[in-house]
């Protein structure tokens, strides 16, 4: 009987630490995987916050840093989709929404309220022009309803006039 | 002898009635093997003796018929000696068609899971979202939003240096030497960040970020020791950033 109870209790704990171990648990070899096929975005995006760290008081700057990681961000889901690989197109656009909803979007703002203050239109109109393009490759992609939702918002955000 | 083993010997002898001297003492002190070996004895004699009964021939000439065709069939082979109960490499024998279905079945799914079903098109195997690519793009968000932040930036190198300890065994070479590279940018930002620093408002400010920076130098150092050849110079190059920069933030701290 204590045999019993004592197997089945520490199967019960096994299975609870299984469990436990959340996405981050993964073998090396999964971890060289990933990496490997998001090199590019990966350091595209750690070169670009490096960048627009240089410039912490000019969001126009740093609204310009997304446009090549936008542009890592689109090349990416375009392989998954080629690769028929659903799980990453998901991992991809997950990330993708976090990043325009909480760095993109709240930088265009105070890009917006910069030129509006009188400073840094033309290099404003650019990046704004480069960024609409990248936005809307990524809706002509993407089949993620809260994803287009939100880049749908930008592109509105973006066409809205500045600095008159 | 036990009464069996007297039995199977008495019914091997050619006149049961003639017993050798060890048998003949068993049966002496055994009452059951004594009436058993008399009634075998009179059954021997009583076939011996017994009338042939009359007949026409035909009988005969069926018996001598069914010898002669046997005698011009292919000869049988010697039987052989069949154990009580099948072996069980012989019960796994007769399931040999249900092993060759199985083994289709799997050489089929291995074929169908490894080459492309359509020209053109490549199938990978699904993997689980990937950890560095949620950080990186977490760092980027927040330090976006923040106007500087050196500890947050020693968080993004923790970061890249946890993802190079993990592939360094199993992935020497171009993806470690990225590790190192990004590190490297890192590394050079949480730099000028620390000159830049307002140490009058806050002296304690790059401590932690010095603490991080040890860290990753002693791990990387270590790491090195042990990983393929191919890795060793980018975490070498991890620590020597990591070392370098944790000494320009001591000197301004």
């Amino acid at each position: 009987m204590t045999r019993t109870v004592l197997t089945t209790v520490l199967a019960a704990l096994a299975a609870v630490g299984v469990g436990a171990q959340g996405p981050t648990a993964l073998q090396p070899s999964q971890r060289a995987e990933l990496y490997k096929r998001n090199q590019r975005v990966i350091e595209r995006l750690v070169e670009k916050t490096v960048v627009s760290a240089r410039a912490p008081n000019n969001p126009v700057t740093r609204a310009e840093s997304y446009d090549q990681v936008l542009y890592e961000f689109t090349q990416a889901i375009h392989r998954a989709k080629a690769d028929k690989d659903p799980a990453r197109v998901a991992d991809l656009t997950k990330n993708l929404n976090s990043l325009i909803s909480r760095g993109l979007k709240p930088t265009l703002d105070s890009a917006q309220k910069m030129v509006d203050g009188g400073t840094g239109k033309d290099e404003y109109v650019q990046t704004r022009d480069h960024l609409i393009a990248q936005v809307e490759t990524l809706l002509s992609m993407l089949d993620d309803p809260a994803t287009k939702a939100i880049l749908e918002q930008t592109r509105t955000s973006l066409m809205k006039d500045v600095g008159k | 002898m036990n009464c069996q083993t007297l039995r199977s010997r008495i019914l091997a002898l050619p006149d049961p009635a003639q017993v050798p001297a060890d048998l003949a003492g068993h049966l002496e002190g055994c009452g059951g093997c004594a009436a058993w070996h008399q009634l075998l004895v009179r059954v021997e004699a009583a076939v011996a003796t017994a009338p042939v009964p009359a007949t026409d021939g035909t009988a005969r000439a069926r018996l001598v018929a069914q010898f002669r065709t046997a005698g011009k069939s292919k000869p049988k082979a010697p039987a052989l000696v069949v154990p009580a109960g099948p072996t069980v490499g012989g019960r796994l024998a007769r399931l040999w068609p249900a092993g060759l279905i199985a083994a289709a079945i799997l050489v089929g799914t291995v074929a169908y899971l490894t080459f492309d079903r359509r020209p053109g098109t490549t199938q990978v195997a699904a993997l689980p979202p990937d950890p560095l690519l949620d950080k990186v793009v977490t760092a980027k968000i927040e330090l976006d939003a923040a106007a500087s932040d050196a500890n947050r930036k020693a968080r993004l190198g923790e970061d890249i240096h946890e993802s190079a300890q993990a592939l360094a065994r199993v992935s020497p070479g171009a993806e470690m030497e990225s590790h190192a590279r990004m590190f490297r940018d890192v590394g050079e930002s949480i730099v000028l960040e620390g000159k830049a620093a307002d140490l009058q408002k806050d002296p304690a400010v790059l401590k932690d970020c010095i603490q991080a920076l040890v860290k990753i130098e002693q791990e990387a150092d270590k790491k090195a020791t042990e990983a393929p050849v191919d890795s060793i110079r980018p975490l070498r190059d991890i620590a020597k950033t990591a070392r370098e920069s944790r000494i320009v933030l001591a000197q301004r701290s």
